[in-house]
């Protein structure tokens, strides 16, 4: 499923929703900074639960603000937006600590509030005053200070609701759009009741197409009508059909128009199966080059797209990846780049150094990987970039001294020469291919009832005879797990992603003989 | 020191050429050996003919006691004058190495020899001297145990001219190479191979010209005492065995009634090892200080079949990656190709009683040959073997 962002405008709001918008950006911004200014002292639960390693850390660091501390926040006005601070929270929560994994000094999220601002700028004062921190040190902090102050976080929707959060209504007669925002709290003042809405008949944009009620209660949301281009309007449209592709949504201002940024879910049905491997990967003399390899990693296609400077802007961006697409619609690929994060490339050599940076060859990566899936193409994989350049694509064998000045690569192992601008996109194209053709290794060791067989991970032990008649027992043993396990795919969920990676692996076994290396343990 | 001479060269032809213009030789005299690489003008027939001469008359003088200037101005004075270029020439480096470790190197015109020692290059002192009409580099240097000495033709510098790399595979580069690539334990075939194969790939499979590594190694003598089969008379299990326990090498049993002698006269429990994969090889056994059990006729055939392949010249790197798998066949074949310098094999002629199936196509004359064939290609590497009878 691919999210994509409808950006909408709220058309005209008067000087009353204008002060209502303002003020709920600012309750959700402040609260938003009460969050992270109280789990700053208190970081070791945060990063006690990263270090588990288990899946849905979001979720996970969700479930950590206890209700106590949520309370708390009432006194912001914020009751509305209580799910959605939480969730925002921990999106930012998870973004900081991936970004330590590889800065260790990534600085904390921080939300300045202007008493925030005020607060901290003192004290950054008075350290000054007491030696603590010296003239740089001043100038640092104060800068920070600016950067960050003024800067409002968008007001989060966690949902698409009829009855809180947000929905979109639709007014037939005229065929316009409106938002109905829920930004006030039960008790707040500002609540008003019986407007009059004309001669407008709205209806929720749900599956009930139901209409806004019309009574004198006194509500707790407003309703902005919106203004869109055409490409957005076919995109709403399409929301009257199916009102479940509205997902969460962003309240934003931006120079003093508001706008409503909404998140919308593409299905896209996968047209045709792949019959090639893409591989994608940086460049030393082009911003990206890539390889396309039949099923048997038989080399069928290469190329590379040329570096400019258009291309690490947003526009450029868009084209260079639209090429990409279209080169793997072209050859009905299966797309297999990588990330670069904690484990890099390791492209740049001494002064040769890649065109793309890593950051802008993520987002290349991204938007790739959602435009492949627009056009159809199977879900691109990001696998491992450890060795994509020096890995022999002939033996295998991965050292960095196989890497050699002038972008060469000759094997230690087997002599295989060749250019690193080919040989990378070619390892990446066969990753896939590679990791089928690797075996799950089960451990055997003597003990005094027999040999015993087992791999760990995946919990699985057995005691076979020391005969190859109880090897041939083993290897049955392994088939009839295997389809034990097929049977209750749906109980086995949870554990660790090397658990999760290690039964996947294990489900997928065609032939125990040819897919399970046993060794020795001692 | 109790050493090894261990040495391998092999050749990359110029594409489209059917003869080398490189020929090395090596020759084995007393505790000193021969090595000569040369190098002739040109390629095809010309060049062949030119290297040929050198190397035979140089290896063939030295080996039989002429000092190195008088066979150098002997090649000089009788190699063929070129008719469309008026020049006999032919480009060599002769390494003289004695077991102490002792090296005489004199180098014309060939890219230096490379000396490794614990994966760096040794800078060795060069003079350059005079000898006929001819500048010549003569060294004197002292080779250690591990040590290894690279010479070369220059196909190898011109590796991927103009093609994968500008201005070809540079000696600075090469010895790059080798340091980065140089194990402790590597057999001096296993580097020669190593470096063609790059110098092939570097040319892109196309050599532009005739490509020659000769790789000289110095390593610990390990000499290896195989058993194979039981004696005609039973009597001399007792003697054979303890003898064979006693020798100070590594030690292999071949043939199930052979490792139930050894068991039975040494007191030592004689277990199957269980092999997990299904080779297609018989399994091997373990008996304490016995480092190698296997089956008879059958292992030593498909040891053979390794052993060939290892040492063809026409076998593509590809094939010896996984050469050697943990099976007895892969395991013997490592054990005498890399592992030992010397081979002492201890032949039993009793028939046995299991190979009588005439639908077996095995007979005692098979296990015979199978020892004569493993023994030729020792000897071609250079080791020394020994078969005994019994």
């Amino acid at each position: 499923m691919v999210i994509r962002t409808l950006v909408l405008k709220l058309h005209r709001p008067t000087a009353a929703k204008r002060l209502l918008l303002d003020q709920a950006i600012m309750r959700y911004n402040r609260a938003l900074s009460y969050l992270f200014e109280h789990t700053q002292d208190n970081m070791e639960t945060v990063l006690k639960e990263m270090q588990g390693g288990r899946a849905h850390l979001t979720r996970r660091i969700m479930g950590l603000l206890k209700k106590e501390l949520m309370d708390k926040l009432n006194v912001f006005g914020v009751q509305p937006f209580k799910d959605a601070l939480k969730m925002d929270y921990a999106m930012m929560m998870v973004a900081w600590l991936s970004l330590r994994r590889t800065q260790r000094k990534a600085r904390y999220p921080q939300v300045l509030d202007e008493e925030l601002f005020e607060r901290r700028f003192w004290e950054t004062i008075r350290e000054f005053d007491d030696g603590m921190i010296g003239r740089d040190g001043l100038k640092a902090r104060v800068n920070r200070l600016y950067n960050g102050y003024g800067i409002s976080k968008p007001l989060f929707f966690g949902r698409y609701a009829k009855n809180r959060d947000y929905c979109l209504l639709y007014d037939e007669e005229h065929d316009r759009f409106y938002a109905k925002l829920y930004l006030l709290n039960v008790k707040a003042p500002e609540r008003r009741g019986g407007i009059a809405r004309g001669s407008c008949r709205l209806r929720y944009v749900t599956a009930d197409r139901a209409l806004l009620e019309e009574d004198n209660r006194r509500e707790r949301y407003i309703v902005a009508p919106l203004s869109f281009g055409k490409e957005q309007e076919a995109v709403l449209k399409e929301g009257l059909q199916n009102p479940g592709i509205f997902k969460t949504a962003r309240l934003l201002r931006k120079n003093g128009a508001y706008y409503l940024s909404v998140n919308i879910a593409c299905e896209c049905r996968q047209k045709e199966r792949s019959e090639t491997y893409m591989g994608i990967v940086r460049s030393l003399k082009e911003a990206v080059r890539y390889a396309v390899v039949d099923r048997k990693g038989i080399p069928v296609a290469e190329g590379g797209l040329p570096y400019g400077e258009k291309i690490t802007t947003k526009n450029g961006m868009h084209a260079a990846a639209n090429e990409l697409v279209r080169v793997a619609q072209e050859y009905k690929s299966h797309i297999v780049s990588y990330r670069m994060g904690n484990i890099g490339d390791k492209l740049t050599y001494g002064a040769e150094r890649a065109r793309l940076t890593a950051g802008t060859f993520n987002q290349l990566m991204a938007m790739v990987n959602y435009k492949a899936e627009l056009k159809g193409l199977k879900k691109p994989v990001f696998v491992s970039p450890r060795g994509i350049f020096t890995t022999c694509p002939r033996c295998g064998t991965n050292t960095q001294r196989n890497r050699f000045p002038g972008g060469r690569m000759i094997c230690v192992k087997c002599g295989c020469a060749g250019d690193i601008e080919k040989n990378g996109p070619l390892n990446a194209a066969r990753r896939l291919l590679k990791y089928r053709g690797t075996t799950l290794l089960f451990y055997a060791k003597k003990t005094e009832a027999g040999l015993l067989i087992h791999n760990d991970v995946l919990r699985l032990a057995y005691l076979a005879e020391p005969t190859q008649e109880g090897i041939k027992g083993f290897f049955k043993f392994v088939e009839e797990k295997v389809r034990e396990m097929k049977r209750q795919q749906d109980r086995l969920c949870g554990g660790t992603a090397r658990e999760v990676s290690y039964r996947k692996r294990f489900m997928n076994i065609q032939s125990a003989r040819d897919e399970i290396s046993i060794v020795d343990e001692e | 020191m109790s050493v090894f001479i261990e040495t391998n060269s092999e050749s990359l032809f110029k594409h489209g050429e059917e003869l080398c213009g490189d020929k090395v030789e090596i020759v084995r005299k007393g505790d000193v050996t021969t090595i000569v690489l040369a190098d002739g003008l040109g390629s095809g027939v010309k060049a062949n003919i030119l290297s040929t001469l050198t190397s035979k008359i140089a290896a063939t003088m030295l080996s039989e006691g002429a000092d190195i200037y008088e066979t150098v101005e002997t090649v000089a004075s009788t190699l063929p004058v070129c008719a469309e270029r008026g020049l006999a020439y032919c480009t060599f480096t002769i390494l003289r190495v004695n077991t102490d470790g002792k090296a005489h190197m004199v180098e014309f015109d060939n890219p230096q020899a490379i000396i490794l020692r614990a994966g760096k290059e040794v800078p060795v002192e060069k003079k350059e001297i005079t000898i006929g009409d001819k500048q010549v580099l003569e060294s004197r240097f002292t080779m250690q145990e591990g040590d290894m000495c690279l010479a070369f033709s220059d196909g190898a510098i011109h590796a991927g001219v103009g093609q994968t790399l500008n201005f070809g595979w540079q000696r600075d580069n090469i010895v790059e190479y080798a340091c980065r690539a140089y194990r402790k334990d590597m057999p001096a075939r296993a580097m020669t191979k190593l470096m063609l194969s790059a110098c092939n790939s570097l040319y892109d499979g196309r050599p532009g010209d005739d490509t020659t590594f000769v790789t000289t190694r110095i390593r610990h003598a390990q000499p290896a005492f195989i058993m194979v089969g039981p004696p005609v008379d039973p009597s001399r299990d007792k003697e054979l065995v303890e003898r064979f326990l006693k020798a100070d090498g590594i030690k292999v049993v071949c043939g199930g009634t052979t490792s139930q002698i050894v068991s039975r006269v040494s007191g030592r429990d004689l277990r199957v090892k269980i092999d997990y994969k299904d080779t297609g090889v018989p399994p091997t056994g373990i008996i304490e200080g016995i480092d190698l059990v296997t089956e008879g006729v059958v292992t030593l055939a498909k040891a053979y079949e390794i052993m060939k392949i290892y040492m063809s010249e026409e076998s593509e790197m590809e094939e010896l990656f996984d050469i050697f798998k943990q099976d007895g066949a892969s395991r013997l074949a490592r054990l005498l190709l890399e592992d030992c310098t010397s081979a002492h094999f201890t032949v039993g002629r009793a028939a046995n009683p299991a190979h009588q199936n005439p639908d077996l196509p095995i007979d005692l004359s098979l296990k015979l040959r199978m020892v004569k064939d493993i023994a030729k290609i020792l000897r071609q590497m250079g080791k020394e073997v020994e078969v005994e009878y019994c």
